[in-house]
């Protein structure tokens, strides 16, 4: 548990770094395809770790839409999809598993 | 299409521009290989995409496309009369937050690149909004109204509110679009930068703008109006511009070769080499409120009449003896006399004004188009550092001294002949007038015969000899037209210019007891600030008072010429303008502080210009009385 919230909080970190980038128009694309693996295994431990409800369609989605949007080199799409589907994603299941937490 | 929408937006639009509704109804083709779709967010609202080329951007995300335009408002404080410059319609979403948190007193102005994407956002996004009466929205859009970006600049963006300015890109146009965001942006800094360098000229010469006005005042009497020269020359008769880079060294004596055969108009600093080479041009401007008399000392200077204007430095004008072309300077005291002499011969005798880039090269320029050539040859126009040299030998010293080009100053422009010569940011400013000029002005043909310096972009490039021997084959006398104009004041009209001057003591002190009693007002209202209880009928009272009085100093023409020699207090004074307050009390001690700062300043300024009449104007008018009396004797 803790060692997902420790990933989560990385995750958090590095999304915050990129979405700042594409807000003051700086070059971030490569550091976002580097992240990628990151996400990957962020995403496998959401699914298969953290057993907690969580909409699979609309993490699908967001994840659809991070990779058209990459492959698009599509500044709107990738900030808006970031910010608002991405780091959603991630702070709701940090909150969830916080909340387990302190529940235990 | 949505429809309704369509509709919708259509019927406000004709109700605001009638004619982009015709032209946008009567549009049957759309552009090629452009696609503008509009699709839904995950959450309802309408958002769109282009397909341009193949290649897909969207204007707006699809989680939260609100969320930019409310972001952007978080980050910039919307203060007081802030201009405000969004590029992109995109779905309208972030303008109609920005135009409901914005303050009223702020203006609006929403460029949008594409005519086709604008055609298609009147068809899938309520735009209706925009097009109302009422609200403070100006609109360029592409192919329907972009000859106007610089009126809306003008209207939008002043001196005033400039710093306040704020900008908002929206998504993607920046890629969509690249060229024509350039361009607008690169329009809307000029348009800055333009304002900035107006008030630094205008408060470098804060100084002596009085001082000047009221020494030339004579000369303006006694010379003539530069509408004299209006259309003398035959179009295919060429003018050639002498200016005095540091190419002149090289083909000077080539000069000689057109004489009888152009009009050769020189600028100041030209002067002196071309005089010591044994040319006597036909007109030399001037322009600058600071130029020194040492570039006019020669015993030749008054054989050339010059074309000038009452704000020039006195030296040359006292220099010069010779005939004096005034062109319109600005000044109200000037405008005022000569509204008077219209009057009196019932027809507009106000001096013309003469477009300029601030150079006096650029003035010497538009002059012999106002002349009637359509043909202009340049020489000594380097407007770069030719030879590390800012001005040709014989101009402020007999050898001009190198420049150190090592620092930051200076930057690389492309060379006549090919590569790169090094320039600075004023030069560049005059050389990006004359290419400005060049592609407007298609009738007239501009030929840089400088041989040296930086490429004027649209000039012919040849030497001096080929322009001189390709342009230069009719003979015209311009010294038989320069000789028979008439003057301004001729005959019984010169008692306008005595009657003028004699009631200018009356006026300044008539502005020095205006602005005391303004004083008078703003302290009261600095007292009533401080006190527990404000009387709303008082305050009300007073500021009608003060109302009147800044009508006056705005309205009165000699007003006017005592708050042009405070232009350094303006330019401070100005931007704090729309600034307000947090509480009353603070807003009428502002104000108060404001008013009075001004006020005295103008007091004390007409006093001071009083000085000044006296031993100029003042003077004159005696000197003409007296010897008026001596003939009648």
């Amino acid at each position: 548990m803790h060692e997902l919230l420790e990933k989560l909080c990385c995750n958090k970190e590095k999304v915050e770094t990129i979405i700042q980038k594409i807000e003051s128009g700086e070059i971030y694309i490569d550091e976002l395809k580097q992240y990628l693996p990151m996400m990957n295994e962020i995403v496998t431990c959401i699914l298969y770790e953290a057993k907690i409800s969580i909409n699979e369609e609309f993490l699908v989605q967001v994840l659809h839409d991070l990779i058209d949007g990459i492959e698009r080199q599509d500044d709107v799409i990738l900030l808006d999809t970031l910010q608002y589907g991405w780091l959603e994603i991630l702070n709701y299941v940090n909150d969830k598993l916080q909340g387990e937490n302190i529940d235990e | 299409m949505n429809r309704e929408i369509y509709e919708k937006n259509m019927e406000a639009l004709k109700n605001k521009f009638p004619m982009w509704a015709e032209k946008l109804a009567s549009v049957k083709r759309k552009k090629r290989n452009f696609d503008v779709l509009a699709e839904n967010s995950y959450f309802g609202n309408t958002i769109l995409k282009v397909n341009d080329n193949g290649k897909i951007l969207y204007l707006n995300g699809k989680y939260a496309p609100d969320e930019v335009g409310a972001n952007w408002i978080k980050k910039n404080e919307l203060k007081d009369y802030t201009p405000i410059v969004i590029i992109g319609i995109s779905n309208a979403v972030h303008i109609k937050k920005i135009i409901d948190c914005a303050p009223k007193t702020c203006n609006i102005l929403i460029y949008e690149p594409s005519f086709e994407l604008f055609r298609r956002e009147m068809e899938e996004v309520d735009l209706a909004f925009l097009f109302k009466k009422d609200i403070p929205v100006g609109i360029i859009v592409d192919e329907l109204n972009d000859i106007e970006i610089q009126d809306y600049f003008d209207l939008f963006i002043s001196y005033d509110n400039m710093v306040l300015l704020k900008t908002y890109l929206s998504g993607n146009y920046k890629k969509l679009f690249p060229e024509k965001v350039e361009e607008f942006v690169k329009k809307l800094r000029k348009h800055v930068f333009d304002i900035e360098v107006s008030w630094n000229t205008q408060v470098r010469y804060t100084n002596v703008t009085a001082t000047n006005l009221f020494k030339n005042f004579p000369y303006l009497c006694e010379g003539y109006g530069v509408q004299e020269l209006k259309n003398i020359l035959p179009k295919d008769f060429p003018v050639i511009i002498v200016s005095a880079g540091p190419s002149l060294n090289k083909n000077i004596q080539d000069l000689k070769l057109a004489k009888g055969k152009a009009c050769i108009i020189a600028t100041d600093t030209a002067m002196k080499p071309l005089l010591n080479a044994g040319i006597i041009p036909d007109l030399f401007v001037i322009v600058d409120g600071l130029k020194p008399g040492k570039l006019f000392e020669h015993k030749d200077i008054s054989k050339t009449a010059m074309v000038t204007m009452t704000q020039v430095s006195v030296e040359p004008m006292e220099l010069h003896k010779g005939k004096k072309f005034f062109y319109y300077s600005g000044s109200k005291m000037e405008d005022e006399i000569l509204y008077e002499l219209s009057r009196a011969k019932n027809k507009d005798c106000t001096l013309p004004n003469i477009p300029t880039g601030g150079s006096v090269a650029n003035t010497a320029y538009s002059l012999g188009i106002n002349m009637g050539s359509e043909i202009i040859i340049l020489i000594g126009q380097d407007l770069a550092l030719t030879g590390n040299k800012t001005h040709a030998d014989g101009t402020f010293q007999d050898k001009m001294e190198e420049i150190d080009v090592k620092n930051s100053d200076y930057f690389e422009v492309d060379a006549v002949g090919g590569g790169k010569v090094l320039t600075r940011s004023d030069f560049k400013l005059y050389l990006d007038w004359f290419e400005t000029r060049i592609k407007e002005w298609k009738n007239i043909t501009t030929i840089d015969a400088t041989e040296g310096g930086a490429l004027i972009h649209g000039s012919k490039v040849m030497t001096l000899k080929s322009a001189i021997k390709k342009y230069c084959k009719k003979e015209f006398n311009v010294k038989w037209h320069i000789d028979h104009s008439k003057k301004l004041f001729d005959g019984e009209n010169k008692e306008i210019a005595v009657k003028f001057i004699e009631g200018i003591p009356k006026k300044l002190n008539e502005v020095e007891k205006k602005a005391k009693e303004g004083l008078r007002y703003y302290e009261k209202l600095e007292s009533m600030g401080k006190k527990s209880n404000i009387n709303d009928n008082q305050v009300l009272k007073l500021y009608k008072r003060i109302k009147k009085i800044n009508h006056y100093m705005e309205q009165d023409y000699m007003a006017e010429t005592v708050i042009d020699s405070l232009k350094g207090m303006e330019y401070s004074l100005r931007p704090l303008v729309y600034q307000t307050q947090d509480t009353m009390k603070d807003e009428f001690s502002y104000i108060s502080e404001q008013g009075k700062a001004m006020m005295y300043g103008v007091a004390i300024g007409a006093g001071e210009i009083k000085k000044i009449e006296e031993e100029t104007i003042g003077a004159y008018v005696k000197k003409l009385q007296e010897r008026e009396k001596g003939k009648e004797k």
